[in-house]
């Protein structure tokens, strides 16, 4: 990365210098998004269907006379939201998040990066690492999982890559927004621990990689608006983490009071201003706001932009948006991240030779790349399920039918050699949300929670359950941004597939999944319950939530409870075997390795995760959480060694006495293999 | 060659659609890309689609999706009915054009029953018919709405499946098999030698291409050469004055007697008899009277359905 801390640091004197060149009320005015609520609207009701929100990247600040560009905002996370018809779609966070693959996250980084420099934009907005407390979150599929560590390895990937082509990444929203229904008016709280242990570890790992801005979140947190929150924002952030970008708020509503937004740490109200500005001018001026909180603002904005504009030197013509290189990446991702979770009898991969192929359910003919919020990135084309299906098997009749009529679907699935059932959720079942409190939407969305259930819909339960068994070739795809629930009819069908929302070349890949031009290998990034009980409650609508300090698989583990399908699993056409796995530690770090042999068919990736186990602990602390992983690609036959390292900072707990992460001394259990279930893990112990 | 006008379909400018109304003698298995609506106005229609055999009878309606293949056959009654024949490009997805939309459409169906029922179709072809008759530019007009009424009633209301062609369409599935063959003896069957030549061309064992056949439209090869050769000289008989040797080379028979033999089993009268007769079936001497008269009734039937219905 060019532009790290260091470098940005470094010109601080400069930027010090220009600050104090300007006027109270220039330094103002970059504080605040020069977009306005109308012009929003505006775009956001064109029948054209050209305009849409960000369909520009959205100015804030700037003062020409000086050189400093204003920042341009372009949001994500599934690719660069400006444009009609151009952007790659990415597959979705959530499935970039079942590849493990942290390398070619950087990748996609760097090519949204890249994406962004020819919109002529400078910053991405597209770092979204919310946990999903519950999966029932309508914008799960904008993060990488449950699991914090994992958060914070796939997030800084991200970064990285978006930062080396010198547009700022921005991470979102911080914090403790991960509801989305109760956005607005939700406050959340939580204990000490699970604030430091659970909810912002991972931010701070992307802190620490040298993310250059932060969006803070809509809700409140412990009775203040995260957007004025001068503990997250002043301590933890600037303070203790070090922090030398800027903040800026959640559009519109991010920012209610002039006052305690300014003195609470925010740096830049979006993406219109309207408790900035003037307000805040009026503000300082009456002595409520310190003007040195009004040069520290302006030196965090003007040093970033100021540090990433004199390193950007490359230029990217508009043919770079949506090129065939971008595209590629697009699929190979896709083509990592679906998670075979079920196939009996092998019946996946499917044969080539096949003459009838029949797929059923709604999804299965349309444009399956997420929901209509402020991530809708709009490609040039999408490729559906169904155009993937025939093109994978050209010499087969593929025929379509939505499922409606039972009857007539199981005419269909007697004659065929296989059946596919594409079903889950689309842009009007989950993601995001306005509420109605709220006048003017910016997004247009439906989405929301998934506050009723986190299963199929009804009519696609009876449609699998009813024609499923009447085909020796029965297969489910499922589409959706977190966990769906499997055991209302895991028994109708012998092969499922998670394909989440897989990207505009996601119905390719999903063809060539499941007819064997790729071997699956995709990791669940969350645990599969065989009840919604088993998983924390959560409120969706409400003004008050409480989060545990357990959730997901840990939750499940801590309580004796045995997962459907545990996480970190996922099948392969091929099989791997792992062995002589040793563990040890150094100065700095938990160590372990193994050798990993491809003992199938085929060439296959696998996925080996390092789990650490904490019995030994005098307190209260998970069975055991992932703290490593690791992709490899093996040949037929081939066998590698794998070495995973965890420092040992992030098996630290937070001591309430001392305020201070601390290391336990003592025997820690480690773990390797290629899922959480304990069963078939390889351990060992380490003492430190 | 055919003057029911099947395959060469030619669209009215304004409305993509052809719309005419006819009675039908005989139409061996042939595929087009339109869809094609008939309406029963009088009498019986036999129609064979793929391996299924309908008798229609009056009032009844059925929608041939494109590229599905179809024989028509008078049966003993004379019979009357209205053709619409849709372009594709009015239904499919222009942007997409490797989808085939099959709508299942067919009055004597019990099983696919449309959601508002059959009546409804029967209706709106009806009105279609008569509205076609007129020429003015509102009537126009309102022809193209009451298609795509049509239309999307057919898109909400009936059973539809879509079948989704491959991006590379060099992909061989049994229905593009299907197609190239029938097109293939359609074009050809005067060959002697049509069936090894078949063979060659499509690429496809002589097992395969019967197999293919058979299942979809219950004919073996040979049948369909036939078919298409009688059709011919049947054509050929009732409207051309040429000799009778040279119409039995011209459709592909090498000897005269095997002509003479086979047109007499599969039509019941020697192609002498049929060419004096004037063609199939019922004596009806007055030919002129007999179009003339139809265009009436056809106003007639249809504005009853129109008004009944």
């Amino acid at each position: 990365m060019k532009c790290t801390k260091t470098k940005r640091l470094a010109y601080t004197e400069e930027t010090i210098n220009i600050v104090n060149s300007l006027s109270l009320e220039e330094k103002i005015s970059l504080m605040g998004g020069n977009v306005t609520l109308q012009d929003m609207l505006n775009d956001l009701r064109d029948s054209d269907e050209q305009k849409h929100y960000n369909y520009y990247p959205y100015p804030a600040g700037g003062i020409a006379e000086q050189n400093i560009a204003p920042m341009l905002f372009c949001d994500g996370p599934r690719g660069v939201v400006c444009g009609t018809g151009h952007s790659t779609c990415f597959p979705v966070t959530m499935l970039r998040g079942a590849t493990f693959d942290a390398r070619l996250e950087e990748e996609i980084g760097e090519a949204i990066g890249k994406e962004i420099c020819a919109y002529d934009g400078n910053l991405f907005a597209g770092v979204c690492i919310n946990l999903p407390y519950n999966p029932g979150w309508g914008r799960s599929q904008e993060t990488y999982g449950e699991e914090s560590f994992h958060l914070g390895e796939m997030g800084k990937a991200l970064v990285k890559g978006v930062q080396s082509e010198n547009v700022i990444a921005c991470i979102k929203h911080f914090a403790f927004n991960q509801m989305e229904i109760s956005r607005f008016k939700v406050n959340v709280e939580c204990d000490k621990r699970t604030e430091r242990e659970v909810f912002l570890p991972h931010f701070k790992k992307c802190i620490d990689a040298g993310a250059a801005s932060v969006m803070s979140a809509y809700n409140l947190y412990k009775g203040t608006y995260c957007g004025h929150h001068d503990y997250l924002l002043n301590e933890v952030l600037k303070k203790e983490w070090d922090f030398d970008g800027f903040v800026m708020s959640d559009f519109v509503w991010g920012v209610r009071d002039t006052v305690e937004a300014a003195n609470g740490g925010q740096d830049m109200e979006m993406c219109c201003t309207r408790f900035f500005g003037k307000k805040l001018l009026e503000a300082v001026q009456k002595g409520q706001v310190s003007e040195s909180k009004i040069n520290e603002a302006a030196l965090r904005i003007v040093r970033t932009l100021l540090a990433f504009q004199k390193n950007r030197l490359n230029q990217y013509s508009k043919d770079i948006i949506g090129c065939k290189d971008h595209i590629q990446l697009a699929l190979k991702a896709a083509r990592e991240g679906i998670t075979l979770i079920k196939n009996e009898n092998n019946v996946l991969p499917l044969k080539k030779t096949s003459k009838r192929i029949v797929v059923l359910g709604k999804l299965g003919d349309k444009e399956v790349i997420g929901d209509h919020g402020s991530s809708q990135v709009r490609p040039a084309y999408v490729t559906t399920p169904l155009q993937g299906i025939a093109d994978a098997v050209p010499n087969a009749d593929v025929i379509y039918y939505d499922g409606e009529n039972l009857q007539h679907a199981k005419e269909l699935a007697k004659g065929a050699d296989a059946v596919i059932f594409v079903v889950g959720y689309d842009y009007d079942d989950e993601g995001e949300y306005i509420s109605e409190d709220e006048v003017d939407s910016y997004t247009g969305a439906v989405g929301g929670d998934r506050k009723t259930s986190l299963g199929l819909h009804e009519a696609e339960i009876e449609l699998i359950n009813t024609v499923g068994p009447k085909n020796a070739n029965s297969i489910v795809v499922l589409i959706g941004g977190n966990m769906i629930m499997i055991e209302e009819w895991k028994e109708s069908v012998n092969a499922i597939m998670m394909a989440y929302y897989p990207g505009m070349e996601g119905g390719r890949a999903i063809g060539e999944i499941l007819f064997g031009d790729v071997n699956p290998s995709g990791k669940l990034p969350f645990v599969i319950p065989y009840r919604e009980e088993d998983l924390p409650t959560v409120n969706w609508d409400t003004t008050h939530q409480w989060y545990d300090y357990y959730h997901g698989y840990a939750k499940l583990d801590k309580q004796g409870i045995k997962p459907s399908v545990p996480y970190g699993f996922g099948l392969s056409y091929t099989k791997f075997d792992f062995s002589n796995a040793r563990f040890s530690s150094s100065e700095n770090s938990v160590i372990a390795e193994c050798i990993v042999k491809n003992i199938g068919k085929r060439l296959g990736d696998e996925v080996v995760q390092m789990y650490v186990g904490f019995k030994n602990s005098s307190i209260d602390r998970p069975i055991k959480l992932l703290r490593g992983f690791s992709r490899v690609s093996l040949n037929q036959g081939e066998s590698k060694k794998i070495i995973i390292e965890c420092p040992k900072e992030d098996l630290c707990w937070y001591n309430t006495k001392t305020s201070q992460m601390e290391l336990e001394h003592m025997e820690y259990e480690v773990y390797i293999g290629n899922s959480s279930n304990a069963e078939e893990l390889l351990s060992g112990v380490v003492e430190f | 060659m055919s003057m029911y006008l099947f395959e060469n379909v030619e669209h009215e400018e304004r409305y993509k659609t052809k719309i005419f109304v006819t009675s039908v003698e005989h139409s061996s298995f042939h595929w087009h890309y339109d869809y094609e609506l008939i309406l029963i106005l009088k009498g019986s229609l036999q129609i064979k689609v793929g391996s299924r055999v309908a008798l229609l009878g009056p009032r009844d309606i059925i929608l041939l999706n494109s590229q599905e293949a179809h024989e028509l056959q008078r049966t003993e009654e004379e019979n009357l009915c209205l053709f619409i024949q849709i372009n594709k490009t009015m239904i499919s997805d222009l942007k997409n054009d490797s989808k085939l939309y099959y709508f299942y459409l067919d009055s004597k169906d019990q099983k696919h029953v449309p959601k508002n029922g059959y009546k409804a179709y029967i209706r709106m072809a009806a009105c279609i018919g008569t509205e076609s008759l007129k020429k003015e530019l509102c009537n126009i007009y309102r022809v193209k709405s009451l298609i795509y009424m049509m239309i999307a009633d057919l898109f909400e209301f009936t059973l539809c499946d879509i079948h989704q062609k491959p991006k590379e369409i060099n992909g061989k599935n049994s229905l593009s098999l299907l197609m190239y063959i029938i097109d293939f003896i359609r074009g050809n069957f005067k060959d002697n030698n049509i069936l090894e030549n078949l063979y060659k061309s499509v690429g496809v064992s002589e097992k395969s291409v019967y197999r293919i056949l058979k299942t979809n439209i219950g004919l073996s090869p040979k049948s369909l050469v036939l078919n298409n050769r009688i059709e011919n000289a049947k054509y050929m008989l009732k409207f051309s004055d040429k000799p009778i040797e040279y119409i039995t080379c011209n459709s592909g028979f090498c000897s005269g007697s095997t002509f003479y033999r086979t047109f007499k089993k599969m039509t019941g009268v020697t192609p002498a008899e049929y060419r004096e007769r004037g063609g199939d079936v019922s004596v009806d001497s007055n030919i002129k009277g007999y179009l003339k008269f139809d265009i009436k009734e056809a106003l007639y039937l249809l504005q009853n359905l129109v008004d009944e219905i």
